[in-house]
């Protein structure tokens, strides 16, 4: 995978943007599962319940991997 | 758009009670702001109404166990409504309307925001405001300093503006975490599955080349091809003219065996066909039984597991202590305890800290439970359990149930703790089990000879083909089933290890940008935090740093220099106040790099470890480097203190460009907390008020704050000198320091015989007033008896209070209307009336 770098005159929250269009490139669908997930996996880091919180995220996970897909590479 | 905060307002909140007559502040854009009060005075609660009102909480009370009740605690318990009530005012740096906010909170800990200017969501704007150093206490970068290397980088991270990328990081190490995945996922279930599917698919492959041996003579070595072995057979069958009939439109795969032996028994009227096929059946069953893999490895393995897990276990103290290291470690992670040094268990303090020496005593059950994993993992793998009961249950065996060992055994290896004593229990019935099955299998072999030989040729070859076809159908319908099962849960074993590999690089990849983004920033900041700590401290000799471990979120707090020599580890050598100084210098600085949204900072007590000197470094730092106006492209800064030495800094530059200065007075937290800019008449009618309705508590506390308001207003304007120590007397003598002085002055100026007052004024002062003052009012609040006075008393303190003041005022005229004017000095008026 090619490097990737934050770019300092852009917000956190672009530079996120920006890192998973990278990891996109590589890992399409995943990388938008991950990307789609991520809020509620952050905000559960303060006072929610993360154990419970990255389960459901993975049960999501699970769910999608052992579904066949029509191209499995990168997906 | 960057904000500045330009009025506060708080009415019940904390320690301000100011039922009906709320405390109001207002800060200048460019000037530096000072708010000094004496302690117990609500300077405290100031800050905590701000952390409230824009962060949400006040960290000092949501960090209190649950049985505290923190929520309690933010309402005034003496304000009539207990409602509490904070009005924010911000002004844009550039020019717009300013946006007003309103924080309300009730008793039962409902929040309530909105904003009386119109914005459209106030929470959000608030949430804009939350940046770590726009409200900066002595404890933040105290904790700072003090927190491990962890916490300190995300700190950081945090103050640079940048906590989501930390907190990115650690979902990703979340979801990159080995053991969350394997538990998430089930990883090795599937993996011990895979291997017993793979351990299936060989017997049913055995199985399948045995019989093809059989039909059709094929050596078991030669390769196995299901579809061409499966045509094969169909046509071997179609040749037997007794039962091609039955592969009409069939193969060997779909045929009706139960149809076909019916025939056979048929075309043969003796029992000899049907027994020989029930031999033959078991035959087939037999060696279906027969160990296919090296067993004695099996065993060894669940030996070798045993004996690391007994190894393990020897070097723990048993159950008893491991649940007193979960409870003491359950106390040292809980509120409750907050003295890390020191066992909650035995209350000594061990040099190994009590976390990790408890932790290292767990680590070792950890070791123990980790081999009787393996244990458990090895049996559930082996095949040699899987025969086992499958030897028990094969009916050429007849083993009653009573005699059955595998369920007692199972049940051992998987939910208890196996001995080698159950390992020898299991591997001898095993031994005892197959050596049945071998002389079963003779017995019946020999019992199959003999029929042969007593049954007609033909009949025998039939049986034994078409019992050879159905072994043979079976075995393929296994091995294909088994391939396909086996062909699914590799499949998912691959889709979560591409998972596994996704999120390994995604997490790799962030930590590398992270790491180099974060010394970037660190980098940036190092200049400006080394000369703030060289500003403070007044010298270069010491020169902090914060340095990066590798690609982790670890900061190290390090000294570049320390008088010469190079490289250390700064908390050893750094005392209290060095520390604070280091951490403050470095919150300054990152607050003067942010161009995040508020343009202000409200420092609260940052100078409680520093002496006078660094004190006033620091105000000089903060005034030239830091506020608006000396640095233009600087902040707001408002400061709050209780210190009496920066009293003194703060009276000496409030009168001047550039400063502005508050001095809060009154009675929290059952009176009213007010400044001296709230405006004295309000006090007085307040006071009025109050008395006339026979409200005498909540009067009192406004009679003091008018007349200490008016003795210092004397004092001020007629330019009266104080003693050196005046402003960090006993807060409680105020009234009568501030009434000696006074006298003292007048009786200096009397007898130089220059005094400007009056007769009838001197004679007011001596003969009247001050005496009314101290006898009615002075020697009882400072006594703490003055609720024993009645209200018609107190309005005569008030009137006294007035008559006292004008006894320092002259007539004047200048202006065209008549008007009552203090004297410029106790020698002369301020005018030529």
């Amino acid at each position: 995978m090619a490097d990737f770098e934050f770019d300092e005159k852009l917000s956190p929250k672009d530079n996120l943007d920006r890192f998973f269009g990278h990891l996109a490139t590589d890992y399409g669908p995943l990388a938008e599962l991950l990307r789609d997930n991520f809020e509620t996996l952050i905000q559960s880091l303060d006072g929610g319940d993360r154990n419970k919180a990255r389960k459901s995220f993975h049960q999501k996970v699970v769910k999608i991997l052992d579904a066949p897909p029509p191209n499995e590479k990168g997906a | 758009m960057r904000y500045f905060l330009t009025k506060l307002r708080i009415e019940g909140f904390r320690g301000i009670n100011n039922d009906g007559t709320p405390l109001e502040l207002r800060f200048k854009t460019d000037a530096i702001n000072s708010v000094f009060a004496p302690n117990g005075l609500g300077k405290s609660s100031i800050f905590d109404a701000l952390c409230y009102a824009i962060r949400g909480g006040i960290p000092k009370l949501d960090g209190l166990p649950a049985a505290e009740k923190a929520n309690d605690y933010y309402c005034n318990r003496f304000h009539s409504t207990g409602i509490a009530v904070i009005h924010l005012t911000f002004t844009p740096d550039q020019a717009g309307p300013d946006v007003v906010i309103q924080i309300q909170r009730t008793r039962d800990g409902r929040r309530t925001v909105t904003s009386p200017s119109g914005e459209k969501d106030p929470e959000a704007f608030l949430q804009t405001l939350n940046e770590d150093f726009a409200l900066l206490d002595y404890s933040t970068f105290a904790h700072f300093i003090e927190d491990s290397p962890l916490d300190r980088g995300r700190s950081f991270s945090s103050l640079l503006g940048m906590a989501r990328l930390s907190q990115a990081r650690q979902v990703l190490k979340m979801l990159a975490d080995g053991r969350n995945l394997e538990s998430d996922f089930g990883l090795s279930s599937l993996k011990t599955e895979k291997s017993l599917t793979t351990q299936d698919i060989a017997n049913a492959l055995r199985d399948a080349r045995l019989a093809r041996q059989k039909l059709l003579g094929i050596q078991p070595t030669e390769p196995m091809d299901a579809d061409a072995v499966a045509l094969a057979g169909t046509a071997a069958l179609t040749q037997v003219p007794l039962i091609a009939p039955y592969l009409k439109d069939k193969t060997l795969l779909t045929a009706d065996y139960e149809a076909i032996q019916k025939a056979l028994r048929e075309a043969d009227d003796s029992k000899g066909h049907e027994q020989l096929a029930t031999i033959l059946n078991n035959i087939t069953l037999l060696e279906s039984l027969a160990p296919t893999a090296d067993e004695s490895k099996e065993i060894a393995a669940l030996r070798r597991h045993i004996t690391s897990r007994d190894n393990a276990l020897a070097k723990t103290r048993g159950p008893l202590t491991k649940a007193m290291y979960e409870g003491v470690q359950a106390v040292l992670g809980s509120d409750e305890w907050t003295d890390d040094d020191r066992c909650p268990a035995c209350e000594s303090t061990p040099s190994t800290p009590p976390k990790e020496l408890v932790a290292a005593r767990l680590a070792q059950y950890d070791e123990v439970s980790k081999h009787q994993q393996e244990v458990v993992a090895e049996w559930s793998a082996a095949t040699s359990p899987k025969r086992f009961t499958k030897l028990e249950h094969a009916e050429p065996l007849g083993v009653p149930q009573e005699e059955r060992r595998f369920p007692a055994l199972d049940a051992q290896f998987r939910t208890q703790t196996p001995t080698h004593e159950d390992v020898r229990a299991f591997s001898d019935k095993l031994q005892s089990l197959d050596a049945a099955r071998e002389n079963i299998a003779k017995k019946l072999a020999e019992e199959r000879d003999r029929l042969r030989k007593d049954l007609p040729a033909s009949l025998v070859t039939l049986t034994e083909q078409v019992q050879s076809a159905k072994d043979l159908r079976d075995a393929l319908k296994e091995l294909t089933s088994q391939q396909q099962k086996e062909a699914t849960l590799d499949y998912k074993i691959r889709r979560r290890e591409l998972w596994k590999n996704f999120v390994d690089i995604a997490l790799a990849t962030f930590q590398l940008a992270d790491s180099q983004f974060s010394k970037t920033r660190a980098a940036s900041l190092k200049t400006s935090y080394q000369g703030m700590f060289a500003s403070i401290v007044a010298h270069g000799q010491i020169v902090p740093s914060l340095q990066q471990s590798g690609t982790t979120e670890d900061l190290q707090f390090r000294l570049d220099e320390f008088f010469g020599k190079r490289d250390f580890s700064a908390t050893p050598l750094l005392s209290e106040s060095y520390r604070n100084a280091a951490g403050l210098a470095i919150f300054l600085s990152a607050a003067l790099e942010s161009s995040a949204a508020p343009r202000f900072i409200v420092l609260d007590d940052v100078t409680s470890s520093f002496d006078a000197g660094h004190q006033f470094q620091l105000m000089e730092l903060l005034r030239v480097q830091v506020g608006i106006p000396e640095n233009p492209s600087g902040l707001q800064v408002i400061l709050l203190s209780h210190d009496g030495l920066l009293e003194k800094y703060f009276d000496r530059l409030s009168n001047t460009k550039g400063w502005h200065h508050y001095k809060l007075q009154g009675l929290p937290p059952t009176g009213s907390v007010l400044t001296q800019a709230q405006g004295p008449n309000r006090l007085r009618d307040d006071a009025e008020r109050f008395l006339k309705a026979g409200q005498i508590k909540q009067g009192e506390p406004l009679i003091r704050q008018y007349l200490e308001f008016k003795l210092i207003q004397i004092i001020t304007r007629v330019r009266i000198p104080v003693p050196l120590d005046f402003a960090i007397r006993d807060s409680n003598r105020v009234v009568s320091n501030s009434l000696e002085a006074i006298e003292y002055a007048s009786r200096l100026h009397e007898k130089a015989g220059d005094l400007i007052l009056d007769d009838v004024q001197r004679k007011a002062i001596n003969s009247v007033h001050a005496p009314a003052l101290l006898a009615n009012w002075v020697a009882h609040y400072e006594t703490g008896s003055s609720s024993s006075l009645a209200s018609h008393v107190l309005l005569s303190v008030l009137k006294s209070i007035d008559e006292f003041a004008d006894c320092f005022c002259y007539s004047c005229s200048c202006d065209g209307s008549p008007r009552r004017r203090y004297y410029k000095s106790l020698s002369a008026k301020a005018c030529d009336c």
